[in-house]
């Protein structure tokens, strides 16, 4: 397919602690189209975050590969791998993960300063609703606005994918629900291709596609005919 | 600005004091670096140029009076290129004082070129006009004498006048003393070096046509000690006393024992500083690196590579090394030239001492820092490489927990102690490493605290001991010709003594087997109380019937103990040599020398009651008294010599002053940023206790308890390391022929540097109070970041 823009084939990821073994994931393959707005939800443990950093270049599979946009990243040496990290993708954690010692402009700074085609950084604060909050430390915003600094970041650089791993797992229910329609905004308007992982199974109407993990396996994948806005969702 | 430099910039704001500490260490260390390495440079510079410039002797003998063609005759030893006569004696001076003060007189050949004199002032002395003298300019300046003053020199019952022609200086008294026992104050107004021309002062004190040293050049490709052996071989039974090389010549001996010592220190100082902001600098970064795993992480997610997030916590590292480079080559450079001037030119006369700066020092340093700072800072930071953008996500391991020593041997004392102790412990036993350098820590800072004290304490032993116990005379007597006891008896009665107790003095060979040394050997009154002797077990001794007392180090360069016999000789024995028992082995902290009864040297010498000097009590002047008996040479007070000493002993505190801060600075920097850097560690188990309940205080308390633990093992590692370590600076300094000191446990030191360690404990336990009341301990909780 010509808009594929990563396919994932046979991933097999296992964690060896002391004598115990833990297959994290288990042959997982996975094509994602270009402006695709996918939603992984599953339990607690069942391999989404391996998923995604794996997908993101941040670990490598025991078995198996990733080709994005026709490379495959295991041929990639280690700065290539970096570069791969720092133009391509951009990731949002549930902690939000900012610096404390930073305000949220110079927080997204930090990403658009690696890049030669970041978006201009006041456009982005003005796409996440944080015009005002720009030389706000961490400590003095809520959760929500952290969140959206972090976005913010990942978004700057704009790279090609956004990985959101629980991006909504730490904030209320409003929130939580602005957030969403936020990178459902960005996903349209820029037509970055977005992957977020949840593990609430309400927010799975609102993707493009839907996958539920258990066990380190994908189980279910369905296509959404007619996704369902985050304003609508409701859990 | 990039944005990781401005969190950097946020973060050093943050911890300031820590920093600071730090860098207070590093410019400490370099400023250490310019002054002494300046310093020396200079000093030693201004030695060398001087020696070249005036020809100072490589080689002295002195001899009963020769004829001068005798030791022209000695150029022709392959080993010497050069050598000349001089009259070298004793005197005193009428300047119109009361007392009339000694004059060492050197009397060169007009046409010489060893140990010229240079000339500051007016015009050497020649045969023109013979009735002239040049005085070395401490003793002129002292007693305000200038070139045309005239002054009377007393030389065998007659008074000569003569006129100051000159004010000079010397290389041979760059540190104006003759007698070891000046070594740590010379007396300018009492003691004046003078310089006459041969020929005249051959006349005044009846030798004429001859000379009683001699002064020599080494040829080139001969080493000193060929030499020496050389004229010694050449002048054997021509009534030679002894031969010394320049290495033993008393003022070289001194400059050199002052530029040996500025040279180790130049040479260690820096490093030592350095080498402690290495390791703090190391506990810092490593400790920042693994607080910051997340942030690593999340940098690696975004795009960062292994390199930039590397040079961002490296940068702090270059940060503190640069400025404490910077600030310690600037204050350095400013106080090269007072240091020079108040701990050195106030000592020698160094009339070609040129204060320079070395700019090439600059580079060392810089390399220096840059080796240490960066170094380190890249060996701490390397666990970078190993943290994976996945580690973002995860939450930091928690640390292993397991039973502890204490624990598992002890459970009944374990859970008797009280929460917050059991959470100390835990983690002092978890990190041993870290404890063990905070202990360490204490014991380098009081070490250093020590050392002054030791010193001071030395110095004490060395002028109070000395003259309180063992040289209890007030004054020391010595004659131009030997008397005999009639003449004791008479200056006793001119001078109305109270206690006068004669001796008997030369310069003796002391050999035993291949092993040879130039020795004074004193002659001491049986039952004598005047000169007190101690062996080295502490016990006292005194002098025996026959059989010898031998110095320590003596002993040691002889390789004799009690029992073994020495052989004697000199040119007052004919050369002949005597088997003499040791009998003991004696303590003698300045100078050395063997001591022997009357009857012993008289049965050596052949002579009677031929006394060359006397040890005199008495709480009047006989300086004054005395000061009409023309056979006497010379009289030493050891009153002036202890006031002399008691005055130097200011700049000796000063300097103790400057180390004690020093010691204080370092066991701040240490033991302040390990509590930082412990506080930093446990930020989320200290904030799960606030959540707990438990209040700063308690938190505080553990801290203070750790600190306490660790200064209590410091204090306890520090003393004998303490002790250890200025043993070894004395043998390495201080045990020479010259100076020969004991070192005893010295509790009063130990004391005083306990204290002052305490103090800088409680002043680190001030600043880290502050630190943990501005500490966000919620903060902690809330967020994973940092
Ligand atoms: N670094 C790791 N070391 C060991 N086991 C891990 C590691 N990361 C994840 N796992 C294990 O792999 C499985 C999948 O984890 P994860 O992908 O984080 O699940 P999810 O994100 O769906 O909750 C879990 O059983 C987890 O314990
Ligand atoms: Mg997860």
């Amino acid at each position: 397919m010509s808009d594929e823009i990563i396919r994932a084939e046979n991933l097999s990821k296992e964690y060896v602690q002391g004598d115990v073994r833990v297959g994290a994931l288990q042959d997982v393959s996975l094509e994602v189209r270009t402006g695709e707005f996918i939603v992984i939800v599953g339990p607690s443990g069942s391999g989404k975050s391996t998923l995604l950093n794996i997908l993101g270049g941040m670990d490598v599979p025991t078995s198996g590969r990733v080709i994005y946009a026709g490379r495959d990243l295991a041929e990639l040496n280690e700065s290539e791998l970096t570069e791969y990290r720092r133009s391509e993708i951009g990731f949002v954690f549930q902690l939000y993960n900012l610096m404390s010692a930073l305000t949220a402009r110079e927080n997204v700074q930090l990403a658009t300063e690696l890049v030669s085609g970041a978006l201009d950084l006041d456009e982005v604060m003005e796409k996440v609703g944080l015009t005002d909050r720009m030389e706000h430390f961490p400590s003095q915003m809520s959760g929500g606005e952290q969140q959206r600094v972090a976005i913010a970041r990942a978004l700057a650089k704009n790279p090609g994918v956004l990985l959101c791993d629980e991006p909504t797992g730490a904030l209320d229910y409003e929130t939580g629900i602005r957030i969403l329609a936020l990178l459902r905004e960005l996903n349209c308007d820029y037509g970055t291709t977005v992957i977020i992982i949840t593990h609430n199974l309400a927010v799975a109407d609102m993707g493009d596609r839907m996958l539920r993990m258990r066990s380190g396996q994908i189980v279910e994948q369905r296509e959404n005919e007619e996704p369902l806005p985050a304003e609508r969702i409701v859990w | 600005m990039r944005a990781l430099d401005k969190r950097l910039l946020r973060t050093v704001d943050r911890s300031r004091l820590q920093f600071l500490a730090i860098i207070v260490v590093i410019a400490l260390g370099l400023m250490a670096l310019v002054v002494l390495n300046n310093a020396y440079q200079n000093l030693d510079g201004a030695m060398s140029d001087y020696y070249e410039r005036q020809s100072f002797a490589h080689l002295f003998s002195e001899f009963v009076p020769q004829p001068p063609d005798y030791v022209e005759g000695l150029r022709d030893l392959p080993e010497i290129r050069e050598a000349e006569g001089r009259i070298v004696t004793d005197i005193r001076a009428d300047i119109g004082r009361d007392i009339h003060p000694e004059l060492h007189m050197v009397a060169l050949p007009e046409e010489g070129d060893i140990n010229r004199p240079l000339v500051l002032q007016g015009h050497l002395p020649g045969q023109k006009d013979r009735n002239e003298v040049a005085l070395l300019a401490g003793f002129a300046e002292e007693n305000d004498l200038q070139v045309g003053d005239e002054i009377d020199l007393i030389v065998r019952e007659e008074a000569i006048r003569v006129r100051v022609s000159a004010v000079v200086s010397s290389p041979e008294f760059l540190y104006p003393i003759t007698d070891i026992s000046r070594v740590f104050a010379p007396d300018n107004e009492y003691y004046g070096i003078a310089f006459a021309d041969l020929d005249f002062a051959a006349d005044i004190v009846g030798m004429p046509g001859q000379v009683n040293q001699a002064t020599f050049m080494v040829a080139e490709g001969h080493s000193l000690e060929s030499a020496e052996e050389a004229v010694r071989d050449a002048m054997g039974g021509r009534g030679l006393m002894r031969v010394i090389t320049r290495d033993d010549q008393l003022s070289h001996y001194s400059v050199s024992l002052r530029t040996g010592q500025l040279e180790d220190l130049a040479s260690s100082i820096p490093l030592i500083f350095l080498a402690i902001s290495a390791v703090i600098i190391y506990m810092l970064l490593m400790r920042m690196v693994e607080a910051d795993r997340t942030v690593i992480g999340v940098l690696k997610a975004i795009g960062y590579s292994d390199g930039e997030v590397l040079m961002h916590y490296l940068k702090y590292a270059l940060g503190m090394g640069f400025v404490g480079a910077l600030l310690g080559m600037v204050i350095g450079h400013l106080l090269v030239r007072p240091v020079t001037e108040t701990f050195f030119l106030e000592f020698f006369d160094m009339p070609l001492l040129q204060v320079q700066t070395d700019w090439s020092l600059i580079i060392l340093g810089s390399l220096l820092t840059l080796v240490f700072c960066v170094g380190t800072g890249m060996w701490a930071t390397r666990t970078v490489l190993q943290i994976t953008p996945a580690d973002a996500m995860q939450p930091a391991a928690p640390p292993p927990g397991q039973k502890n020593l204490l624990e598992r041997w002890f459970p009944r004392l374990w859970s008797w102690l009280a929460f917050t102790t059991k959470l100390m412990l835990r983690q002092l036993l978890r990190n041993k490493k870290r404890f063990a350098l905070a202990v360490l820590g204490v014991a380098f800072a009081y070490t250093l605290v020590v050392l002054p004290f030791y010193m001071l304490g030395i110095l004490d032993a060395i002028v109070f001991e000395q003259f309180d116990e063992f040289e209890v005379y007030d004054y020391a007597v010595s004659f131009n010709e030997p008397i005999s006891e009639a003449g004791i008896a008479q200056i006793r009665e001119e001078a109305d003594l109270k206690q006068i107790e004669p001796l008997i003095e030369y310069p003796f060979e002391a050999r035993n087997g291949w092993r040879n040394e130039t020795v004074p050997v004193r002659a001491l009154p049986e039952g004598g109380t005047l000169q007190r002797f101690q062996n080295a077990r502490g016990q006292r001794i005194s002098i025996p019937t026959s059989g010898v007392l031998v110095c320590e180090y003596m002993a040691g360069a002889l390789n004799v103990g009690p029992g073994d016999d020495v052989l004697l000789s000199s040119h007052i024995t004919d050369e002949h040599e005597h088997h003499i028992p040791v009998k003991d082995v004696i303590r003698q902290d300045l100078g050395s020398g063997m001591y022997v009864s009357h009857q012993t040297m008289q049965a050596m010498t052949g002579d009677g009651d031929a006394y060359t000097g006397a040890f005199v009590q008495s709480t009047d002047d006989i300086r004054y008294r005395l000061r009409h008996a023309f056979n006497v040479k010379s009289i030493t007070s050891v009153d002036q010599m202890v006031e002399g000493i008691d005055e130097m002993m200011g700049l000796v505190i000063a300097l103790c002053t400057i180390l004690v801060l020093m010691g204080g600075v370092f066991a701040f920097a240490i033991l302040f940023n390990i509590a930082t850097v412990g506080i930093m560690e446990r930020t989320r188990e200290f904030s799960s206790m606030r959540v707990l309940g438990y209040d700063r205080k308690s938190i505080y308390h553990i801290i203070l308890h750790e600190n306490i633990l660790a200064t209590i093992f410091g204090l306890i590692l520090g003393a004998p390391m303490g002790h250890m370590t200025f043993v070894a600076v004395v043998e390495a300094f201080q045990r020479t022929e010259m100076i020969y000191l004991p070192v005893p446990f010295h509790p009063g030191s130990h004391v005083a540097a306990t204290m002052l360690v305490c103090g800088f404990v409680a002043l680190v336990m001030m600043a880290v109070r502050v630190k943990i009341r501005n500490l966000d301990l919620l903060e902690a909780l809330s967020s994973r970041m940092t």
